[in-house]
């Protein structure tokens, strides 16, 4: 697969404050890439250093082979819908899109005729009289995102495009957006805070966290392999411990928590590299009143001290030993005899599969 | 559904301005169709010898000098207040833009007076300017700073300018600053990027800014009176002359009601070119 975009030890700081440490990255040509990270993360300055508002302190960006490390913002052929969406109030829809083709002297005919394909493109054909103030939120979105494609750019960058919309909305545009991608087929990265909207929406994800590096892979690695407590906790993990030993046992290796629990977890499925907490999500540990087979890898025992009816499912807390909480979620779609007849004070067993848990550095 | 405020809300100031503006506007156009007594008297009558008399080409010299002055001064404010107001635009702290905002105002805290006269210290041939280009061996004799178009401009540009840079702030501080970069994302040079939405976007401001400073220096007369020389009488001094030394009242108000009307005039211009991207924006 080629790569369109290169990101070498690049480095941003405000003041002394720094934002972005030794920044890694390849960016692969026609892929949906996600910055994803909590406020403060750096994640935003990043794309701000690829659209060229912000001036890397070192390292390099390279597009397609060429150095834009210091090139302004107009120099480069690299498109932004901004968060706000930034259309411009005096011109009407038409003309916004047709603003930065006219800055690469292209024929009027031409020009008329990329921006009606534009406005197709986002189904607004019969809006390019309108100014951008008569517009829904969606709309102007959309008209955002058609003046920056029909610059063609070689990686289009899209700042929280949908932090404004409501949920609903929310949904259907990411619907669109994905659809969109495919159908022309560039390189787009997206910066959110939304880890569901980084999920549904990304070839690959790059977590960000405190301006380096957390974990960059599939949604799927990501979401079920996190590799580092931050990753997991950020993606909803539950069930997270930390780790006084891990013992190699040959075929699996032996954790024990600080609460003095004893897992045990295959040891193809584990990280190489430190081992400091150990977590499995809440869905994948299941409930009995009677012990489990000898087959299943891990079974505690604790006494349910809080059940939560969620409408999916219903999520148990479960105090196991002296000083550990873990949490299970049983979902509700199905009439297994398992998920019925718990009730708070009720002794438990948790059980779950050895490759169902992860270990966490 | 919004409910229309009561128009009891501006009668004071109605009533304020009927009698202050519209009655002695009234008391002028009698005046201007009037007769000059003798001893300076005013003979009511329905003349129009003294709008014909304003019309003769030694005043047309003093009218167009005017516009042009004015003209001058309201291109060279803009000049001057676009940087600045932008400068202030920009400024993150809001501490620092209000610091700002408050020099600009600063002048206002001493008298107009004063600070023309203040001028004329820096400008006459032992003055400010002249001394040091004298003592520097720049010039040999003093320059003709003082009692000329050019002290008028001076003047007017240095008492008309924060006219001009409060509006220009407040349409460029309101801007969505993201708009410049999105014009610099989509190949807009800064230069451009000036031009093709800067420029647009501060357009109710400086419509603003240019009648706030324009109109002022057209009626002007206290900064061509102390500023400039008996070839550089403005508008101001005409009506000023005819009532205070002249003593021809009715001559006088022909003129200052021709100049109301003029000014009348042009804000209905630019009230009607100003309209449709206002009603845009509200919208």
């Amino acid at each position: 697969m080629t790569v369109t975009l290169e990101i070498n030890a690049l480095n941003k700081r405000f003041g002394r404050q720094v934002i972005l440490e030794d920044i890694n990255l390849s960016v692969r040509s026609g892929e949906f890439l996600t910055f994803l990270g909590p406020s403060g993360s750096g994640k935003t300055t990043l794309l701000r250093l690829l659209g060229g508002f912000e001036r890397p302190d070192g390292g390099r960006i390279v597009l397609e082979g060429r150095d834009i490390s210091l090139l302004p913002p107009h120099k480069r052929q690299v498109n932004t819908v901004f968060q706000n969406y930034a259309l411009f109030p005096h011109l009407t829809v038409f003309q916004n899109i047709a603003f930065g083709l006219q800055n690469i002297g292209l024929a009027k005919a031409a020009i008329d005729r990329k921006v009606d394909q534009a406005l197709d493109m986002v189904q607004l054909g019969d809006y390019g009289n309108r100014f951008p103030e008569q517009l829904s939120g969606g709309q102007q979105q959309r008209v955002a995102l058609a003046r920056a494609l029909v610059m063609e750019p070689k990686v289009l960058l899209l700042d929280e495009p949908f932090g404004a919309l409501d949920q609903k909305l929310r949904h259907q545009m990411q619907t669109e957006l994905k659809a969109l991608q495919r159908k022309v087929g560039l390189t787009f990265i997206f910066v959110t805070h939304d880890q569901e909207e980084a999920l549904s929406l990304s070839d690959r994800i790059v977590v960000l966290n405190q301006g380096h590096l957390e974990q960059v892979g599939h949604p799927e690695e990501i979401y079920e392999r996190p590799s580092t407590r931050f990753v997991a906790e950020f993606m909803g993990m539950e069930n997270i411990f930390a780790l006084v030993s891990v013992v190699d046992e040959g075929a699996s290796l032996c954790c024990r928590t600080q609460g003095g629990q004893t897992i045990r977890i295959p040891k193809q499925s584990s990280r190489n590299g430190m081992a400091g907490f150990y977590a499995v999500r809440p869905s994948k540990i299941a409930l009995s009143k009677t012990p489990p087979p000898d087959t299943v890898a891990n079974v505690l025992k604790g006494r349910i001290c809080e059940g939560t009816y969620v409408g999916s499912a219903h999520h148990w807390s479960v105090a196991v030993g002296r000083n550990e909480t873990w949490k299970a979620s049983q979902p509700l779609y199905s009439n297994r005899a398992s998920q019925v007849g718990f009730c708070v004070q009720d002794e438990v067993y948790l059980s779950w599969d050895g490759q169902s848990g992860i270990l966490l550095s | 559904m919004k409910t229309s405020p009561s128009f009891a809300w501006i009668l004071p100031a109605f009533l304020w301005l009927a009698l202050g503006l519209g009655l002695p506007l009234l008391i002028i156009l009698a005046f201007s169709l009037a007769r000059r007594e003798v001893y300076g008297g005013v003979q009511l009558g329905l003349n129009i010898q003294n709008y014909v008399r304003a019309f003769d080409s030694l005043y047309l010299a003093i009218y167009f000098r005017s516009l042009l002055l004015s003209a001058a001064t309201t291109l060279l404010c803009l000049i001057l207040a676009f940087p600045v107001a932008y400068f202030i635009a920009l400024q993150k702290s809001s501490l620092i833009k209000n610091l700002l905002l408050f020099l600009v105002t600063l002048p206002f805290w001493t008298s107009f007076l004063i600070r023309t006269y203040a001028w004329i210290i820096i400008l006459r041939a032992e003055g400010l300017i002249n001394n040091r280009l004298i003592e520097w061996g720049l010039v040999g004799t003093p320059l003709n700073l003082l009692y000329n178009n050019f002290a008028i401009l001076v003047g007017l540009v240095y008492g008309e300018l924060p006219f001009m840079i409060l509006p220009l702030y407040t349409v460029l501080d309101r801007m969505n600053k993201s708009l410049l970069e999105a014009s610099a994302d989509l190949g807009c040079s800064p230069l451009k990027t000036f031009f093709r939405v800067l420029i647009p976007l501060s357009r109710s401001g400086i419509w603003a800014g240019t009648i706030l400073v324009f109109i002022p220096s057209l009626g002007a007369f206290v900064t061509p009176d102390l500023l400039g020389g008996a070839k550089s009488m403005m508008v101001g001094n005409l009506i000023q002359s005819q009532f205070a030394i002249v003593r021809d009242q009715p001559f006088g108000s022909a003129v200052a009601f021709l100049l109301s009307a003029v000014i009348l005039i042009l804000l209905a211009i630019s009230y009607r070119t100003t309209k449709r991207g206002a009603e845009v924006r509200v919208l």
